[in-house]
C-alpha cells in the first residue's frame, strides 16, 4: 500500500506541473482544449492526492509496521480514533495532510466555477497549481510519508523489515480536541490559498475588481470560519491537556496561527469598502497576499526549528524549502503588483473621517499593528542572536502588554463601526447612536467597579464589552422592532426573519458578540488565583470558596496506558460538592507521561485541579489547584463566533414581507413624472445605515 | 493581689503575643510569597538548559521535579526571605543563566525595537490615515464639477444613483 501511496502522490505531482505549465500555455494561446485538458489535470491531482492519503491511513488502520511513518506514530493498541489524528502527527504526515486539505480546497473551486468565469478561471488554475507543486515536492522529495523500513543486508542490497509493534502516538495528541484541531487550524490555514489564487489571478488578468472579490468572499469566510475555531480548539486543548491553568501562553507556534487570522480579519471588514464604494482595491489584493504569505510562514516557523517552540518539530533543513517559496511568492506578488498597479485605482475616496469606512480603516490599521507586534514579538529574538550575539526570550508578559491595549482598541471600534454611517455621519446621528449604548456602557463599568474589578484592563474591558454588546443588541432590537410592525410577528421572528434577510450583515453582528463573549472570559484574567501543595491523602487544601479534600491516589491500567488518578473531594461551605479525577497517564510504548487535568466549571468560574505528579523532597502526591474565573465565557464565545460565521455564509433570504408593504405605502416612480407623494427616508435610511 | 493579677493575665498575654507574631509572620509569608510570585512572574524556566527547556514563566512551571524550576524557586523564595530587591534578585538570575532568562526583553539597547516597535506603527499608521483622508478631501473640493451638473436630472441618472446608493448603504 505504501507503494501505491507513494505512486499516487507522484503521479500527482506530474499532474499538478502539467496543470501549472498547461495553464500558461492556455492563458497564452486561449485555446479552448487546452484551457479544458489543465483543469482536468487540476482535478485529477487532486484526486491522486486523496488516493495518496487514503493509502497511508489504510497502513495505520492494519497495522503495517513496515512503514517508518506508522512505525514511528502508532501501535496495535492505538484505538481508530487517534489513528486517524495520527496522520498529521509527524512531519511528513501533516505535510500530506495539508496537501490533502488544499486539494479539496482546489477540487471544490474548479468543480464549482468548470463552466464559469471563464477568464479569470486559468490564471486561478495556474496559481493553485503553482502552490500544489510546492507541497507536492515536499511530499515526494523532501519528506515522503511513504518510506519503508529497510535494512542492509549483504552486498548492500536493501532488505524490508516489519516491526512487531509502532512506538505509538506522542502522548500530548491523545486527547479528543487534538483529533479535531489541527485539521480545523490546517483548514483556515489552507482555505487561504484560494483568495489569494483569486487576488493573483485577478490581478495577472486584470479581472473586475467587485467580482473577484464577490466570488472569494465566501471561501475567505469558510477559512477565517476554521482558522479561528482552529486556534479557539487549541486554546482549549492547552488548557485541557497542558495543565499549567492558562489557555494562551504566546508560543511562537500558537502565535503563528494567529498572525493570518488578523490579517484575514482586517480583509473581512475592508473587502466591504472595495464591494460597497471601490476604495482601497491595493491594500485588499496585499492583505490577501500578505495573509496567504504570514500561512507560510506559521508553517516555516513550526517546520524549520528557528524558533524554540513545545509545538515544533525538530529542526530540519524543510524550513530552507518555505522560505524559497516565500522568496518565490514576494517576487511574483510585486511582479504583478507592479505590472498590473493601474488597475487597481480607488473609485471613490473617502469623504469624512466619523464615517463607516474611516472605522473600516482604522480597525484594519489596529489589525495590522497587532499583527506586526505578535510578528515582530515572536521573530525577536531570532534578529536579537543576529545582531547582538546575545540571547533575548520574549516571553508572555511581554506580548500581553503590548497587545492588551490594542485589543481594547479594537473591541471599542467594534462597537463604534456599526454606528457609524457609509460615507459622513452627522453630529446629531452620533448623539442619538451613541447615547444609549455608552450610558449602559458606563453602568456595567460602575457596576463591575463595584462587583470588583479594580484592575485597570479588566475594567475597561469590561466595560467595552458592555458598551458593544448594548450596540449589536440595539441594532437586532431597531430591525426587528420594524418588521414586527409591518408584519406582526413575534420580536424572535422578527429577529430571525431580520438576520436571514441580511445574513452576511447580522452574522457579522453575531460574530462580534462572540468576540465580546471572549473578551469576558479574557478580562477574567486579573483574578486568577492559583494554590500548589503537597498532599497526603486526608489532608485538605483552600481554594477561594473551596476546600479540596485528597481521598487517596490510585492506578488503573487502561489499553495504551496506565493512569494514576487522584480522588479528589470539593467541598464548598463544608458540604461535599463533587469529586474531581485529577490523573497522570503513562504510555507504554513511550514511557512519556501525559496531564489530564479534572476541571469543575461554571459560569462564574473554573475549578481546575492537576495532579502535578510527586514531590521529589517530600515523595508525596503534588496536587496544584487553580481558580479562572469567566473561563467558560471564551469557549461560549468561541462558538458563537462560528455560529456567526455559518449565519453570515448562508444566503439572503427575500424580503417578501416588507416589499408588499412598500408597495402599499410608496408609489412606483414612473419615469419622467414626479412622485405623486414624496419618499420620507427613515432616520436610519437618511444616515445610510441600511 | 497584684502578683496573682499579673500571674492571671500573663497566658493571655502569652497568647496575644503568640498571635500578634502569628498574624504579623502569615502577613510576611503572604507578602513574600507575593513578592516571589511577582519576581518569579519576570523569570522564565530552564532557558537554554537541556534538563527542562519548558520556557514557562517560573512561578508556572508546572513539571514537578523540574530541576531547574525547583533550584530556580528555591533561590528566588530565599532572596525574597533575606529581604534582597527585586533588582538584586533578577540580576543573580541573569548573572547565572544570561538575559534569556528575563521573560521580557530588558528596556535597553537593540531590545527597545521590540518594545517601540508596535507604539510607533500605530501612531505613523494613524498619521498616515488622517494624512490620506484630508488629502482626498482637499481633492474632493477642488475637482470640477461633473458635466451636467445643474442640469435636470434624468430618471436614468436618478435609477442609477438610486442603484448606487442602495449598493453602497446596505450593510
Amino acid at each position: 500500500m505504501d507503494l501505491f501511496g507513494s505512486f499516487a502522490l507522484t503521479l500527482a505531482f506530474i499532474c499538478a506541473v502539467y496543470a501549472f505549465i498547461g495553464g500558461v500555455f492556455a492563458i497564452r494561446t486561449r485555446h479552448p482544449l487546452l484551457v479544458k485538458s489543465t483543469r482536468q489535470a487540476g482535478i485529477a491531482t487532486c484526486i491522486l492526492i486523496f488516493a495518496g492519503t487514503f493509502s497511508l491511513e489504510y497502513l495505520f488502520f492494519s497495522d503495517d509496521f513496515s512503514s517508518a511513518y506508522v512505525v514511528a506514530h502508532s501501535n496495535r493498541d492505538l484505538s481508530a480514533f487517534y489513528k486517524v489524528a495520527a496522520l498529521w502527527s509527524g512531519q511528513e504526515g501533516s505535510l500530506l495532510f495539508w496537501s490533502f486539505l488544499l486539494a479539496i480546497y482546489v477540487f471544490s473551486v474548479l468543480m464549482t466555477y468548470r463552466h464559469k468565469n471563464g477568464e479569470l478561471m486559468p490564471y486561478v488554475g495556474v496559481v493553485l497549481a503553482g502552490v500544489q507543486i510546492f507541497f507536492l515536492t515536499l511530499n515526494n522529495f523532501v519528506a515522503s510519508p511513504f518510506k519503508s523500513l529497510g535494512v542492509a543486508g549483504v552486498g548492500g542490497a536493501m532488505h524490508f523489515v516489519a516491526r512487531a509493534d509502532g512506538n505509538g502516538l506522542n502522548p500530548l495528541l491523545q486527547y479528543p480536541e487534538m483529533v479535531i484541531h489541527p485539521p480545523n487550524l490546517y483548514a483556515g490555514y489552507t482555505g487561504f490559498t484560494i483568495p489569494f489564487a483569486f487576488a493573483l489571478g485577478a490581478l495577472l488578468a486584470r479581472y473586475p475588481g467587485e467580482k473577484w472579490i464577490h466570488l472569494t468572499r465566501k471561501w475567505t469566510m469558510i477559512a477565517w470560519g476554521f482558522q479561528t475555531a482552529g486556534v479557539l480548539l487549541g486554546a482549549h486543548w492547552a488548557y485541557a491537556v497542558l495543565g499549567w491553568g492558562g489557555y494562551w501562553a504566546w508560543d511562537p507556534v500558537e502565535n503563528a496561527s494567529l498572525l493570518p487570522w488578523l490579517t484575514a480579519t482586517a480583509f473581512l471588514h475592508s473587502v466591504m469598502m472595495q464591494e460597497k464604494r471601490g476604495m482601497m482595491k491595493v491594500w485588499n489584493v496585499w492583505l490577501v497576499f500578505i495573509t496567504f504569505l504570514l500561512c507560510i510562514t506559521g508553517t516555516f516557523l513550526t517546520r524549520s526549528g528557528i524558533v524554540a517552540s513545545v509545538h515544533a518539530f525538530a529542526q530540519s533543513s524543510i524550513g530552507n524549502w518555505f522560505l524559497g517559496f516565500i522568496g518565490v511568492i514576494l517576487l511574483v506578488c510585486f511582479v504583478a503588483y507592479f505590472k498590473n498597479r493601474d488597475y487597481l485605482k480607488s473609485e471613490n475616496q473617502l469623504d469624512s473621517i466619523v464615517s463607516r469606512e474611516s472605522s473600516f480603516l482604522f480597525n484594519n490599521l489596529i489589525l495590522l499593528v497587532s499583527c506586526i507586534a505578535v510578528l515582530s514579538g515572536t521573530l525577536f529574538p531570532v534578529f536579537s542572536e543576529w545582531l547582538s550575539s546575545s540571547r533575548i526570550s520574549v516571553g508572555a508578559p511581554f506580548f500581553n502588554k503590548v497587545n492588551v491595549p490594542i485589543g481594547l482598541l479594537l473591541l471599542f471600534l467594534t462597537g463604534v463601526g456599526p454606528l457609524l454611517a457609509w460615507r459622513k455621519t452627522s453630529a446629531e446621528s452620533l448623539r442619538r447612536n451613541f447615547a444609549w449604548p455608552l450610558g449602559i456602557g458606563l453602568i456595567g463599568g460602575v457596576l463591575a467597579f463595584a462587583f470588583g474589578f479594580r484592575q485597570f484592563y479588566s475594567l475597561i474591558c469590561l466595560t467595552l464589552c458592555v458598551f458593544v454588546a448594548a450596540t449589536i443588541s440595539m441594532e437586532f432590537y431597531r430591525g426587528a422592532k420594524v418588521i414586527r410592525a409591518r408584519s406582526g410577528a413575534s420580536f424572535l421572528a422578527s429577529g430571525v426573519d431580520l438576520t436571514m434577510r441580511n445574513t452576511r450583515r447580522y452574522g457579522g453582528y453575531i460574530v462580534h458578540m462572540g468576540m465580546v463573549l471572549i473578551f469576558v472570559g479574557l478580562a477574567g484574567v486579573a483574578f486568577n488565583k492559583d494554590v500548589q501543595k503537597d498532599m497526603q491523602p486526608g489532608q485538605t487544601m483552600q481554594i477561594g470558596q473551596y476546600t479540596l479534600r485528597l481521598q487517596s491516589v490510585d492506578s488503573k491500567p487502561e489499553k495504551n496506558y496506565t493512569a494514576e488518578r487522584m480522588n479528589v473531594e470539593v467541598l464548598r461551605d463544608n458540604k461535599q460538592l463533587m469529586m474531581l479525577y485529577p490523573e497522570r497517564r503513562k504510555f507504554n510504548t513511550t514511557e512519556q507521561s501525559g496531564t489530564m487535568v479534572a476541571i469543575y466549571s461554571t459560569l462564574k468560574e473554573d475549578l481546575y485541579v492537576v495532579y502535578a505528579g510527586i514531590s521529589p523532597e517530600t515523595e508525596v502526591p503534588v496536587i496544584h489547584a487553580y481558580l479562572n474565573p469567566l473561563v467558560k465565557f471564551i469557549w461560549f464565545g468561541g462558538a458563537v463566533v462560528v455560529l456567526g460565521t455559518l449565519v453570515a455564509l448562508l444566503p439572503n433570504r427575500k424580503s417578501v414581507l416588507v416589499l408588499s408593504a412598500v408597495h402599499q405605502t410608496v408609489p412606483h416612480a414612473i419615469p419622467g413624472q414626479p412622485l405623486a407623494q414624496p419618499f420620507r427616508p427613515t432616520p436610519a435610511m437618511r444616515e445610510g445605515r441600511d | 493581689m497584684t502578683s496573682v493579677r499579673v500571674r492571671k493575665r500573663f497566658p493571655w498575654t502569652i497568647l496575644c503575643v503568640v498571635l500578634t507574631l502569628g498574624l504579623v509572620a502569615a502577613t510576611l509569608r503572604a507578602q513574600q510569597t507575593d513578592k516571589a510570585k511577582e519576581i518569579g512572574g519576570k523569570l522564565l524556566c530552564g532557558v537554554g538548559t537541556p534538563m527542562c527547556d519548558c520556557k514557562q514563566i517560573l512561578t508556572q512551571c508546572n513539571h514537578v521535579g523540574c530541576r531547574n524550576s525547583s533550584g530556580m524557586l528555591k533561590t528566588l523564595d530565599e532572596g525574597v526571605a533575606n529581604g534582597d530587591s527585586e533588582t538584586t534578585i533578577v540580576q543573580r538570575f541573569v548573572a547565572e543563566f544570561g538575559t534569556a532568562v528575563l521573560s521580557e526583553p530588558p528596556k535597553s539597547g537593540l531590545n527597545l525595537v521590540a518594545w517601540y516597535l508596535p507604539g510607533t506603527t500605530l501612531f505613523a499608521g494613524v498619521l498616515l490615515v488622517f494624512f490620506v483622508i484630508s488629502r482626498w478631501r482637499k481633492r474632493a473640493v477642488s475637482a470640477p464639477a461633473a458635466p451636467g451638473a445643474g442640469a435636470e436630472i434624468s430618471p436614468e441618472m436618478l435609477a442609477r444613483a438610486r442603484a448606487r446608493a442602495s449598493r453602497e448603504t446596505q450593510d
